[in-house]
């Protein structure tokens, strides 16, 4: 986000507005009030007297709740500052405005107040890309309130405006006079509600829900989130603040999905992204598992539901796969845009796999591991049937929705993400590296739930032998023996395509590469090439598509280095994953301990601080997850049967770090790390993938 | 499935009747009731689709309800042929539901896919694509039994339908 801009957000409502509190939308910037991926105010405009306000302060309460204090005129605030303007805005189905004005003078003062009001109704995809409307606006005024709304065909959203004290309402706002006794004030509470109208649905008069009103629950659920999470001691102030500004984050992102299970998930992020992503999810409900399980119990119940169950090539949606993406805005309403769901992605079915494991090691929770249990059946069956594009035992992605599906179907999914090392672009399907490992991460997590869980001990048997197959054939098929680490991908024809990415990194989380490998991968993750003193790279330096500044090719993405931390924690490099850990959380003071989507590839000796990079997403939900994780590789928790093991590796710059009562099948437990010197001792040990 | 060969008026029984003849395993763990209500020219007609964890009754009786999906019999027809899809339906306010929302989605795993997909393509492009849609289905055919019914019936259902109204 742009600075000046606030956002406060509930759900998938939120608003974006400047230090004013005002909305001055054009076509193309994101400010507005935002519901179901609309814009329903696209114009609020406060004035007194005509003029506008200036921002004195702003007090950011809670995630969805913004105060905002303001004096009349354009100059300076010493002219003419008899008059305070106060506004309180909570976000709810709308949002609800308290706009109190203080009398200074000895005077009584005459005002009028003036709001102007316009909508848009633009689609979040309207906005990215700058597309005309193919409806027709209406309004209707009453004396009372303002409708504005759009309707096409029988698509209707209408935004309903009213006000506590008497107001003139006009087709372009609403105006009150005030008088104001000296050293009094005035306040009117001006209700902005959002409305989507389904099928035979005709408002004749207001009948809307009070906007704003939820106010008081959602303050006691922010606590009740807060206090449940494990505490966190430290000596280093900076790491408990970017540990509580990550729950408080999260906290805003949880999404109760309307066509979803009814439960909260994390939605991907702020402001494109305030929507249901199945792999951002799925990687932020295993960040945040050892703090906050119930992401992941709605996470997985929800992605459950939604999950493919017939082909459908417009959707890439097939039986068994993992969703991409939902959306609720016009172009998806009209099949415009494929997102209802939209499938089209290659890892988010094997990494729900991944996560129903992991949350039954921390959890216990078999109740819903069983009511699972036939979405991950499925999830295993898609990896070897439609996975499995090309028949040739590994999974690709090719798009069967040639119009609007997504080219890169990984987490890298910009069009020139996966390159060689001379820039080429590979063929399809495209079997990224990545995909491999979670398929074998999947298979063989799958057997320890077949086997403990579901009591399938043949299917058990079967993933297990597959997994190894997998693994054995992936290390000879995709290891680039001069360069010693692995293809970025294998190409349609089977050809390896060459370049050095993070990927690698992933490969060590899921386990799947052989370990006499292990530390030529982990020497060129933590070389020059790759790390840039801030992180791990999405590209390495000197490669024909690096761009520091390129989206995926030579950024740092926190959530990238999270799951590199913990994938070198897997393989027994500690001092490698502390690193990690302490440049991440060294980046994170920058940003007030908001990591954002991805910042720069410069080397650290070169800009001495991380440069954001330009358009990402803040807050985003797997960033947010990022000193989540950090803590749990620092801390080196883990699960062995009932028990809660740590191995700390806690970087030099942090004295000690206590994580107090941690969830789990065990109750709750207290885990304690001390900072130790960094030493390059040569000896490297290494577990056994399976050896957690 | 081919939805011309058939008076459409019975299309919505038939499928209907599908659904609760055999078990339904996509809706295991829904137990839930949800009224159909369908405008016709001639006034309403009203199902209650009782699922229960699987198994799926279905009747013309009043009863309770968690969710009440409303729209016409037209448009109903197109939805139990996979012609139209119910979320974005619902998106559009061409359908509508009230009350549990979710129960939409639970629905909709039993609905079929769409029969063909028409996305503006030329008609001389048309024909290359089916070729190319034809060869990579057979090409599927070897490897998995799943697969080759979905792109066997996908193709044949576009070898039927010419046209796509939506």
């Amino acid at each position: 986000m742009t600075i000046g801009q606030v956002n406060i957000l509930d759900g998938n409502t939120f608003v974006v507005c400047d230090k004013r509190g005002d909305i001055e939308a054009t076509p193309e910037d994101t400010s507005g009030l935002f519901s179901f991926d609309t814009r329903f105010l696209s114009k609020w405009i406060l004035t007194i007297n005509g003029q506008r306000l200036n921002s004195l302060s702003v007090d950011d309460l809670q995630y969805f709740e913004s105060r905002f204090f303001l004096a009349p005129g354009t100059g300076s605030i010493y002219v003419n500052a008899t008059l305070s303007v106060v506004r309180r805005r909570a976000v709810g189905n709308g949002f609800h405005e308290e706009l109190t004005l203080l009398n200074h003078a000895e005077e009584p003062a005459d005002v009028v107040v003036r709001v102007d009001a316009d909508a848009d109704f633009a689609d979040m995809f309207e906005i990215k890309d700058s597309i005309g409307k193919k409806g027709r606006y209406y309004q209707r005024v009453g004396s009372d309130h303002l409708l504005i709304g759009y309707e096409r065909d029988t698509f209707h959203r209408e935004t309903l405006i009213t006000s506590s004290e008497p107001a003139e309402f006009d087709e372009r706002g609403l105006t009150m006079r005030v008088h104001i006794e000296p050293h009094s004030e005035w306040s009117a509470d001006l209700n902005v509600v959002t409305a989507l109208l389904g099928w035979g649905q005709r408002i004749t008069q207001p009948k809307y829900g009070h906007a704003g009103r939820k106010e008081r629950p959602m303050a006691e659920s922010l606590r009740r989130w807060i206090d449940e999470a494990p505490r966190l001691e430290t000596d280093r102030e900076s790491l408990r603040s970017t540990y509580r500004r990550s729950l408080v984050d999260l906290a805003a992102l949880r999404f109760n999905p309307p066509i979803g299970s009814g439960a909260n998930l994390p939605a991907a992020g702020l402001p494109w992204f305030m929507a249901v992503f199945g792999r951002d999810a799925i990687i932020t409900s295993l960040q945040a598992l050892p703090f906050t399980p119930e992401l992941a119990a709605t996470t997985l119940l929800a992605l459950g539901a939604l999950q493919g169950v017939r082909v459908d090539d417009f959707r890439e949606e097939e039986p068994g796969r993992i969703l991409h993406e939902i959306r609720y805005g016009e172009t998806a309403a009209f099949e415009e845009q494929p997102h209802s769901p939209y499938y089209g992605n290659a890892d988010a079915t094997a990494l729900y796999v991944v996560l129903l494991d992991e949350y039954e090691r921390w959890t216990a929770d078999t109740e819903l591991v069983r009511a699972c249990e036939p979405y991950a059946r499925a999830a295993l069956r898609w990896i070897d049937e439609y996975g499995d594009r090309q028949g040739n035992g590994y999974v690709s992605y090719k798009r069967t929705n040639e119009e609007t599906g997504l080219e890169n179907q990984c987490w890298k999914d910009s069009w020139d993400a996966i390159s060689y090392r001379d820039g080429r672009l590979p063929g399809f399907p495209r079997a990224t590296c990545e995909l491999q490992g979670y398929a074998y991460d999947a298979k063989f997590r799958g057997a320890r739930l077949a086997r403990y869980v579901w009591d399938d001990q043949e299917l058990a048997r079967r993933l297990d032998e597959e997994a190894r197959d997998l693994r054995r054939r992936f290390n000879r098929d995709f290891w680039i023996s001069d360069g010693g680490y692995f293809a970025v991908a294998l190409d349609a024809d089977g050809s390896k395509v060459d370049s050095l990415t993070s990927n690698i990194g992933h490969l060590l989380w899921s386990g799947i590469v052989d370990p006499p490998k292990a530390r030529s991968i982990v020497r060129h993750l933590m070389g020059p090439r790759l790390f840039s003193g801030w992180g791990v790279r999405t590209l390495a330096e000197g490669e024909a598509r690096y761009n520091p500044i390129g989206y995926h090719n030579g950024t740092v993405w926190p959530f990238d280095n999270s799951i590199i931390a913990w994938g070198l924690r897997r393989y027994g490099y500690k001092q490698e994953a502390a690193r990690i850990a302490s440049a991440m959380l060294d980046a994170a003071e920058y940003f007030n301990g908001r990591l954002p989507e991805a910042f720069a590839g410069y080397d650290r000796s070169f800009t001495q601080y991380p440069v954001e990079y330009p358009t990402a997403c803040s807050p985003q939900a797997w960033s947010t997850g990022t000193p989540l994780l950090l803590l749990r590789t620092m801390l080196g928790l883990n699960t062995s049967g009932q028990f809660l093991v740590t191995d700390p590796a806690v970087p030099p710059d942090i004295g000690y770090i206590a994580l107090l009562d941690i969830p789990g099948r065990w109750g709750r437990i207290d885990a304690f790390g001390r900072g130790r010197p960094f030493t390059d001792d040569p000896r490297r040990r290494w577990t056994r993938p399976g050896q957690r | 499935m081919t939805a011309q060969t058939r008076p459409r008026t019975e299309l919505i029984e038939e499928f209907f009747d599908r659904i609760s003849a055999t078990p339904q395993p996509l809706l295991h763990g829904v137990t839930a009731a949800i009224r159909i209500e369908l405008a016709d020219h001639d006034g309403e007609r009203t199902w209650l689709v009782r699922m229960h964890d699987g198994r799926v009754h279905v009747s013309r009786r009043p009863g309770r309800a968690d969710a009440t999906i409303r729209t016409d019999r037209k448009f109903f027809e197109q939805v139990v042929t996979g012609e139209a899809n119910a979320l974005t339906a619902a998106l559009r306010g061409r359908l509508r539901i009230d009350g549990d929302i979710r129960l939409l989605v639970a629905f909709s795993r039993v609905l079929p896919g769409p029969p063909h997909r028409v996305t503006v393509v030329p008609p001389a492009d048309r024909a290359a694509k089916e070729a190319a849609r034809a060869a990579k289905a057979s090409g599927t055919t070897a490897r998995t039994g799943r697969v080759s019914v979905a792109a066997a019936r996908a193709a044949a259902d576009r070898k039927t339908r010419k046209d796509h109204e939506r």
